[in-house]
């Protein structure tokens, strides 16, 4: 049964005084902008418990391409299934390494620090970023395109560390679970697995820095995992456990959940039914523009200057190329600095315009020469958006 | 990604405790004209706040059904038969008054 507890305070819980502010995503669109807990300022709050909160796009903008790439760690989203602890010791933390290992073992911070240190800059970002663009709709966390966040991560490669315990022959993958349980006994704790090969490939990390500063706790202290390229549902966070299996997961995180179709773009006809899933891996391009309100309407100026940052998925963007006649022709946009495959790169361009109604698009291209589709992606758990944006604009 | 030289171990770890406070402000559920939400708030608020329902696009009361049952065999929660009419009722009217903005 619900704990009396709980729900006494939850009547209790006085709403937050909070500018409401609209997604863009038609039905149910509205949410408070506010600063939800310390640390946290000016975050669209999707839900208070366990908290969803999603970055404005506005917050990614910055009037230079010299800007850091980086995402402020105050508007970084934040993303938990279940409860976890509000209180956190680094100096108690254990790691626990078992399974299909030569010698199990227990490390703590200090062991993992004696580790060689690395660190990338890498985009983390939910699976679900977009869903709430979806149409036809789809349940889950409603998201627009603000699930995303880019940093620099520090710690040591997962490489080293699964090196220490030996696996055995014919280990297969590595299950990675943290501090956060499900609130009912009997639900699935959070667990995901990467291929034994992905694991040891020297990209993957655990991370105890965040920009430079120890891991917040709202972000998984005192330490997560960092996928580079693939997306969130991989970096779990507060980290205790790495298990090494010699059979394919098959727990509900990895079998049921954060499953896509099988098909190019992860996308279906809506309504299909038994069509062939797979887990959500890589991610795919995707550009946003971080200067400018889908529906904005502003006045005319004889350039129109156009901002935003784009990422090529799990490689280096190469090209981003923008349109005002929704897609119909398009001009390459000026790249700012590249800083590695895993990272946000802001692009800009200035738009000759004449007044009236326009609608913009941008269009990443990465190193592999894939680049965004004209159409959205559909499918029933609203992954792997990649479409290129309409932003409809009026210059008056 | 870059190597880093191997510093002194006391600079590396983040050995400071943090800790967080955080709260519902999300509310709890709210009569919605004839649907009373007492079963909304009884069975709903273990795992999440209620910003989580609130916050869905409009869906089929088949969708809430399916969604009821993802919660009770997936998640466990403990719900009575004898809610599950107040909650269908109470969240099919939810749907009903989304509206696009």
């Amino acid at each position: 049964m619900i704990s009396r507890r709980h729900l006494l305070s939850v009547l209790a819980a006085s709403p937050a005084a909070a500018a409401p502010v609209d997604l863009g995503l038609g039905i149910a669109s509205t949410r408070p902008l506010a600063d939800p807990f310390e640390g946290k300022r000016a975050m669209i709050v999707q839900r208070s418990l366990p908290p969803l909160l999603e970055t404005p796009l506005a917050a990614f903008d910055a009037d230079s391409l010299a800007a850091s790439p980086l995402t402020s760690t105050e508007r970084f989203f934040v993303r938990w299934h279940y409860p976890f602890p509000t209180d956190i010791d680094p100096l108690a933390h254990r790691i626990s390494v078992s399974g299909h290992v030569a010698k199990p073992l227990s490390l703590s911070l200090d062991d993992l620090a004696r580790l060689p240190q690395t660190e990338v800059i890498a985009i983390n970002q939910c699976a679900g970023n977009g869903r709430g663009l979806f149409a036809p709709r789809v349940p889950g966390a409603q998201w627009a395109n603000g699930a995303m966040g880019n940093a620099r991560w520090r710690g040591p490669r997962l490489r080293d560390v699964l090196a220490l315990a030996n696996p055995n022959t014919g280990a297969l993958a590595v299950r990675a679970s943290g501090l956060d349980l499900p609130p009912l006994e009997g639900a699935p704790a959070f667990a995901k697995s990467l291929a034994l090969d992905h694991a040891m490939d020297g990209d993957v990390m655990l991370a105890t820095h965040m920009n430079d500063v120890p891991l917040p706790l709202i972000h998984g202290a005192p330490i997560r995992l960092i996928v580079p390229g693939w997306y969130s549902t991989y970096w779990v966070k507060m980290l205790d456990k790495l298990e090494i299996l010699a059979e394919p997961d098959d727990g509900y995180w990895m079998a049921k959940a954060y499953r896509a179709p099988a098909t190019p773009h992860a996308s279906v006809v809506p309504g299909a039914t038994g069509f062939a899933t797979r887990p959500v891996t890589a991610m795919v391009p995707r550009s946003v523009i971080t200067n400018i309100t889908p529906g904005a309407r502003q006045p005319w100026a004889e350039h129109l200057p156009v901002r935003g940052i784009a990422m090529g998925g799990d490689t280096h963007v190469t090209a981003v190329h923008i349109s005002a006649d929704d897609g119909r022709s398009w001009q390459p946009a000026t790249l700012g600095p590249d800083h590695g495959r895993h990272s946000f790169r802001r692009f800009e361009a200035a738009l000759a315009l004449p007044r009236g109604a326009h609608v913009l698009r941008t269009r990443t291209t990465n190193s592999r020469g894939e680049t965004q589709a004209m159409e959205a992606n559909w499918n029933p758990g609203g992954f792997y958006r990649g479409v290129s944006e309409a932003v409809p604009l009026e210059l008056v | 990604m870059r190597a880093l030289f191997i510093l002194p171990t006391r600079l590396l770890i983040a050995a400071a405790p943090q800790s967080l406070a955080l709260s519902d402000e999300d509310g709890p559920f709210e009569d919605i004209a004839r649907n009373s939400a007492d079963a909304m708030n009884a069975n709903c608020l273990a795992c999440h706040s209620s910003a989580m329902v609130t916050h869905q696009p409009a869906l089929t009361p088949m969708q809430w059904r399916d969604t009821i049952t993802k919660m009770k065999t997936v998640y466990k929660a403990p719900i009575e038969a004898a809610d599950e009419p107040a909650l269908i009722a109470w969240l099919t009217a939810h749907s009903a008054r989304q509206k696009p903005d």
